[in-house]
């Protein structure tokens, strides 16, 4: 007989659970979204003994009673799953029991038919904790399991043991709620000895609908909880034993260099140059086989048209989709390797350690300590950025970083910078300008994200809190998938955005086309045709008419039509001033594009146009992006305008100001 | 006493946290509810204590870390 048996994995955060979700589905995932939220949904599939398997690894919860935007999700899919032909496995960090025993108990009262696995029995064995399975079957009602998640010890058992519960509950034997559950959740008792009378399966079921103790007894959130540790303490003797003598916990070894009091800073920022160090070193081999794979694609098919039968259909496959979606394509190495990075902080447990060490400065600016990781990623790009601060739970904290996270000078603004700080600096200076540039970004985020915090974003500061999990070597499993998911997202996301606007974009250069009698005015010369169609075009004339507010901060038509290149993707600022000053082919040859920028502008109006395109207007993916996780337009306008009226009142002092001291 | 004040090495039990609403309910989750024993592992870190609960390490910022009342 073949069934399909649909698996619900629950547990606390760090408990193991998602390690055991990729120890059982493999590759076969698929990552979507709860409906209304941006919290992942994490699905898979698998086979076992002629049954196909169905798995969600929800998100993982402390508690029901929901203190996060994850932890709504699974609290709301689980209470969704009474009653549905759903098996419950919480899964359980064994050398965190007694906490973890909450969220079981939760769990038990809602009824669910429910494996119990102990994960990571490893560890605990290791610190002499001793379980006694059956003992804890007869307490929760409901079949035990041990596994090591990691090395995939002892799963198969476990999807075994779902079959096996699959097969008693079409045979009619539900899972009977323990009477001590019972009178706990429904009355708030818990009797002053243990009986084996508490164990017996209590008359009445707990109703759907949680009422419970909070009514009957009109105890509030924490007074049910204190009652529920309090149960589960007692209880616990009978569940395991120590078989090495307990003692104060102490602090752990890495800890103790890691959150040194001087040395955890220095050491934190000395990991995170390293990060960068291989994210652009390593990364610009990849993206070299990337760009030249770009362009071979491009001459393949552009030779599809035969000489002089150039058509529109092949300036948009060629320059608008293959260009456009290549400017995306290319920082997928960066990307990766950044978030590979990130990913082995995570796993290993590092990163809430790192969130402590931040928390203090990051608090002050009305920011989390966790706020610093999609800040992070916003060096590389700011889409990933924004998309990685669904790991705040407060949503004024995850605002303030969203909006700050464009500031974070990403990876597509660098080759504007290639372009600029040569062509207006000495060789020396380079370098210190480039630092300088990242350097007012941060020093602006700092800014935004303080005066968000006294105005619109403003509230109680919120204490911080942190669970750090135990250190542990990362598992290339799930560091590797989560990198590839990462990527994919961004791909998929990202791509499809930018595929619409590179059209949009390839639009506004190319229409309305230059008449040919004026085109014939140029004779031979192509670079003037160039520069002539695009001033023709619906960019030019948007750069020229938008001018007059570029005059201020020293700009001119030229660069107010590159601007608006760079709104479909930064780099491609660029490549429109390539076209503006008719340099040819830049992509061969950008020194002759320095020169020109050097020859038309003063260093005074190079600082400017480097300060706009760090300041301003986020890219457009990144608007969208910003719209869908802040969950409205507004803000994504709000951030919009605020950058780019920011960036022109800065470029226009330095300007003004400027002017008065070099001429 | 407050968690604040506390001696790294020392174990406590809570006796009450002077805080309210969906601050406490997170705390309570968590497993920091008024009687449960605590060990302060380090109290010194730029103002973040860290403290075992049973059997989990949390990190707790100091205006929390004030907010946790212990018995001496």
């Amino acid at each position: 007989m073949s069934t399909e048996i649909n698996i619900v994995l629950a547990g606390n955060p760090n408990c193991g659970k998602s390690t055991i979700f990729n120890q059982i589905t493999g590759a076969r995932q698929h990552i979507g979204n709860y409906p209304g939220v941006t919290v992942e949904k994490m699905e898979g599939a698998c086979s076992f003994q002629g049954h196909k398997f169905n798995v969600v690894d929800l998100p993982g919860a402390y508690s029901l009673d929901a203190h996060s935007e994850d932890e709504a999700a699974a609290a709301n899919y689980l209470r969704e799953s009474i009653g549905k032909d759903r098996i419950l496995i919480d899964v359980i960090d064994s050398v965190n029991f007694e906490r973890n025993l909450f969220l079981t108990l939760q769990l038990r009262e809602l009824g669910i038919p429910m494996i119990i696995l102990l994960n990571m029995t490893d560890l605990a064995h290791q610190r002499g904790f001793e379980f006694r399975k059956d003992e804890i079957s007869r307490w929760f009602g409901a079949p035990v399991l041990e596994c090591v998640g990691y090395t995939g010890q002892g799963l198969n058992e476990v999807l075994q043991a779902a079959i096996d519960l699959s097969h008693e509950i079409e045979a009619g034997n539900k899972q009977k709620c323990p009477n001590w559950v019972y009178e706990l959740s429904q009355n708030g008792t818990l009797p002053s000895s243990l009986s084996e009378e508490m164990l017996k399966e209590a008359n009445a079921e707990i109703p759907e609908e949680p009422k419970a103790a909070t009514d009957v007894q009109n105890l509030d959130e924490t007074q049910k909880a204190s009652l529920y540790y309090d149960a589960i303490s007692r209880i616990v003797p009978e569940l395991m034993t120590f078989t090495k003598g307990g003692g104060p916990a102490k602090e752990s070894l890495l800890d103790r260099v890691f959150l040194h009091r001087i040395w955890g800073l220095p050491l934190f920022f000395l990991m995170l140059y390293l990060i960068f160090q291989l994210t652009f070193t390593v990364g610009a081999y990849p993206m070299g086989w990337i760009e030249s794979g770009v362009e071979a694609l491009k001459d393949w098919i552009g030779g599809l048209w035969t000489d002089g039968s150039e058509s529109l259909v092949r300036s948009l496959i060629i320059d608008g989709i293959i260009g456009g979606v290549g400017n995306v394509v290319v920082f997928l190495p960066n990307i990766l390797l950044l978030f590979l990075a990130i990913s082995l902080l995570e796993d290993s447990g590092y990163m809430a350690r790192a969130a402590v060490l931040m928390d203090r400065f990051m608090s002050k600016i009305g920011l989390h300590g966790k706020s610093f990781i999609p800040m992070l990623v916003g060096f590389g790009c700011s889409i990933p950025g924004i998309m990685a601060t669904r790991t705040l739970e407060e949503r004024r904290e995850r605002l303030a970083t969203m909006f700050v996270v464009p500031l974070m000078s990403c990876g597509a603004r660098l080759p504007i910078y290639a372009l600029l700080i040569p062509a207006f600096f000495p060789v020396a200076w380079q370098g210190t300008v480039l630092f300088g540039v990242y350097m007012v970004g941060i020093l602006l985020a700092i800014i935004v994200a303080k005066v968000l915090s006294m105005t619109v974003l403003r509230g109680e500061p919120i204490p911080f809190v942190m669970e750090l999990p135990p250190y542990h070597t990362p598992t290339m499993q799930t560091v590797g998938l989560r990198t590839l998911q990462r990527g994919w997202l961004y791909l998929r996301k990202a791509g499809t955005i930018i595929l619409g606007i590179s059209v949009i974009l390839w639009a506004l250069t190319t229409f309305p086309r230059l008449p040919e009698d004026r085109a014939a005015q140029y004779g031979d010369d192509e670079g003037a045709v160039q520069e002539a169609t695009l001033e023709y075009s619906g960019a030019g004339r948007l750069g020229k008419a938008i001018e007059p507010v570029m005059k201020p901060m020293g700009m001119d038509w030229k660069l107010g039509t590159a601007f608006i290149g760079a709104f479909a993707a930064k780099e491609v600022f660029v490549a429109q001033m390539g076209i503006v000053y008719s340099a040819g082919d830049i992509e061969e040859d950008t020194s002759s594009l320095r020169d020109i920028m050097a020859k038309n502008y003063t260093p005074l109006q190079g600082v400017c146009i480097l300060l706009f395109a760090l300041i301003a207007t986020p890219c457009m993916a990144t608007f969208a992006v910003m719209a869908r996780e802040a969950g409205s337009w507004k803000w994504a306008f709000a951030q919009w305008f605020t950058l780019t009226a920011m960036a022109w009142v800065i470029c226009t002092i330095v300007y003004q100001v400027g002017i008065h001291f070099v001429s | 006493m407050v968690l604040m004040n506390a001696q790294k090495g020392n174990s406590h039990r809570i006796v009450a946290i002077n805080a309210q609403g969906t601050l406490l309910g997170k705390l309570a989750s968590l497993g920091i509810v008024p009687g449960a024993k605590i060990d302060v592992l380090q109290n010194s870190l730029y103002g973040s204590a860290i403290v075992s609960c049973k059997g989990a390490q949390f990190a707790l910022g100091r205006g929390l870390a004030e907010l946790i009342q212990l018995d001496d």
